[in-house]
């Protein structure tokens, strides 16, 4: 603080009456001493004392009134010490002349002094309102310049800080380690870390440092630190929240997959286990009962079918959808909530999501979870469908209607659209046109709606575009 | 027009679609089969009798939607649903649809071979039913609005004096009339005139779990 402390005038409300007691007194010696010559030069001195003054007009005012004495001292000194006319003339006008180049450089540097003092006074109300903790520290740590100095602190105490205390008291290494880049390699560095509070609470904080040069020497290491707790918060929150969604995804994943293997399988299983009973049927017909041994094979065959389909169904209720879980669903905020969660990603696409939800929507009995699923489900896949599509078309519409107690949500777009070939089995599990897809996404989703009571549809032209609408009854059963 | 039922097996597995025929043959019952919905109704004729084996997931036209649509068509052929992994929903639709049973691929040949017997008899059960009713429809329809006046009172068991009464005429013209209504419907008796008059109303008869 001792720069800032050097600007103010602490001598600037005596100025005014120092320098025209100064003036009076030069002017007194001019007009008695009959010297004729250089009277006026003191009067300088005047202007200098006169310029600790804030006021350019009080310096303005006494270097006239100095110009003024010195032109009466000319006529009013007695006689002119028998000096000739030419030099006595001569003197006065350079007296003139360094009165008025005092007055010009004075006011001169008087205007920088301004400007530099209004630009401190910017740069601490800057640095003082900053939500921030600010330091300037020197190479090793201790401290320079804080924004938030404590009551008891002054510029000695201050020193003898060090920055390792005052930030980043769990991540002193990393503080030490990025002063030190900073110092060395002169460029930008930041990192974050977290502290716990006495209450237990965690409390986040991201570290950037950047070097502090003056006269082209560094001098020392800049630290702003700002409270990140709250968007740690929220991260959280969204971290917490697609990991539910993924865990929900596998479930639906295994359950599915469970699904139709089961059905795959008691095909053949129910063929084997037919046949071994027609072969027993042919052997009643031709009179072959009474080899045991063949009977007891067929029956083997059977009972051996049928346990493996059992195995099947044991798996099948292992994997087993979870009950859902229904409440109330506005189904326009659930939207808006996948908006705000997939926007970052279609921002990087260039896709651009579009609204029209109906104004009023009465809600629905559903597992918000799912819907999410589902919906997340779309949008990906729509997003990819535009992949290839010049960047203006690239615009998915979302919108919501109820027509008879049905809820619509649509989700369509501009993209390349789906063949009628791949439109046929676009729901089937295991049909994917991804290179890496599983072909589960869209299986998944219909189930989920089905589950609800409702349905999933899809229409889409061969060359462009295609539109997924869920239709959710009001009255939704559930299976 | 073949004689004698037929088993319609309309199923994609063609695993399950063999067994099954295998089996039909060996008890010695007329089978076909069908790879699809679609193909099935291209070659159905309404006519012939029989029941349905259909497989709930097949592709195209599903089971519940072939179902559906034979009800909407008012054919007599029962169903008998096979499924590889029926839920809880589908299951109630297809009953409620009026199947004869669903059962869980792999099923015991004894439960296929009783719900096809079964749902043959329905079958026969339904066809002489639609056939007494079209010819008592028919006959009630002959009728001159007068005479269905008296019909439906001798149906509700009303006696001569009663109708004489209600309807303002002498007992004679009533004996009258009903005279030309029973040789109308050619009926005999009076219970004759009430069966033939539920014939004509009621529903056919349906499977076992909703008769």
């Amino acid at each position: 603080m001792g720069t800032v402390a050097a600007y103010q005038p602490v001598s600037g409300i005596h100025a005014v009456p120092l320098s025209l007691l100064i003036v009076v007194a030069v002017f007194c010696f001019d007009v008695s001493v009959p010297l004729g010559v250089a009277g006026g030069v003191p009067y300088t001195m005047a202007i200098l004392v006169a310029l600790h003054r804030r006021s350019r007009r009080w310096v303005s005012g006494i270097a006239l009134t100095c110009g003024v004495l010195t032109i009466a001292g000319f006529f009013l000194s007695p006689g002119m010490g028998g000096t000739e006319l030419w030099k006595v003339i001569t003197n006065r006008c350079l007296a003139l002349f360094a009165i008025s180049v005092t007055t010009v450089l004075g006011l001169k540097r008087k205007q920088t002094e301004d400007a530099l003092r209004y630009s401190e006074a910017k740069w601490q109300s800057l640095v003082r309102t900053a939500p921030d903790r600010i330091l300037i520290v020197n190479p090793d740590g201790s401290v320079q310049y804080h924004n938030r100095p404590r009551e008891t602190d002054s510029s000695a105490s201050l020193a003898s800080t060090s920055a390792y205390e005052l930030i980043a008291e769990d991540a002193q290494d990393c503080l030490r380690e990025a002063i030190g880049q900073v110092v060395q390699s002169g460029k930008y560095r930041s990192f974050e870390s977290a502290t716990t509070t006495v209450d237990g609470d965690q409390v986040w904080y991201s570290h950037r440092l950047g070097p502090f040069r003056h006269n082209e020497s560094m001098n020392g290491v800049t630290i702003f630190s700002t409270d990140i707790t709250e968007r740690k918060h929220a991260e959280d929150v969204v971290r917490h929240y697609l990991a539910d969604l993924a865990h929900m995804g596998r479930l639906h994943m295994a359950s599915e997959l469970a699904s139709g293997l089961a059905h795959e399988l008691n095909q053949p299983l129910a063929a084997v286990s037919l046949q071994s009973e027609i072969i027993w049927k042919l052997c009643t017909a031709t009179g072959l009962t009474d080899n045991t041994h063949l009977r007891d094979a067929l029956v083997e065959i059977k009972e051996q079918s049928h346990r493996a389909s059992r195995i099947i169904s044991m798996l099948r209720k292992l994997v087993q959808k979870t009950e859902p879980k229904r409440s109330e669903v506005d189904v326009n905020s659930t939207i808006r909530r996948i908006i705000s969660v997939i926007e970052p990603h279609a921002r990087t696409s260039r896709v651009v999501l579009r609204l029209e939800l109906a104004n009023v929507l009465p809600k629905v009995l559903a597992d918000s979870i799912q819907l999410d699923q589902v919906l997340l489900n779309l949008l990906q896949n729509s997003i990819d469908a535009l992949h290839e599509t010049p960047v203006n078309y690239r615009i998915i519409h979302i919108r919501t209607n109820v027509v008879d107690d049905v809820i619509t949500v649509e989700v369509s777009d501009q993209g390349r659209g789906i063949p009628t070939g791949i439109l046929r089995h676009i729901f089937d599990s295991f049909y994917s046109t991804k290179e890496n897809g599983l072909g589960m996404g869209l299986a998944i989703s219909r189930s989920i709606i089905e589950g609800h009571g409702g349905r999933l549809k899809v229409s889409s032209s061969n060359t462009r575009g295609a539109t997924f609408s869920i239709e959710l009854p009001l009255s939704a059963v559930a299976n | 027009m073949e004689s004698g039922p037929t088993v319609f097996v309309v199923d994609d597995d063609p695993g399950v679609s063999r067994a099954i025929i295998g089996l039909t043959r060996i008890l010695l019952m007329r089978v076909e089969s069908y790879d699809s919905a679609e193909a099935f109704l291209a070659a159905h004729d309404t006519r012939r009798s029989g029941c349905l084996v259909l497989d709930l997931k097949i592709p195209g036209m599903s089971g519940l939607e072939l179902q559906t649509f034979l009800n909407k068509q008012h054919t007599t052929l029962p169903v008998i649903m096979i499924s590889g992994h029926a839920t809880v929903s589908t299951t109630v639709q297809a009953m409620r649809n009026g199947a004869v049973m669903l059962l869980e691929k792999p099923f015991e040949m004894h439960d296929l071979v009783h719900y096809i017997q079964q749902g043959i008899e329905l079958d026969v059960a339904r066809r002489e039913f639609n056939t007494r009713q079209t010819s008592a429809r028919m006959r009630i329809g002959r009728m001159t609005a007068k005479e269905h006046e008296v019909f439906e009172r001798i149906a509700q068991g009303r006696s001569n004096k009663e109708m004489a009464a209600e309807l303002g005429l002498s007992m004679r013209a009533i004996e009258d009339r009903r005279a030309r209504v029973m040789r109308k419907l050619k009926v005999r008796t009076s219970a004759e005139l009430g069966a033939l008059a539920r014939d004509a109303v009621t529903s056919p008869p349906m499977p076992e779990p909703f008769a």
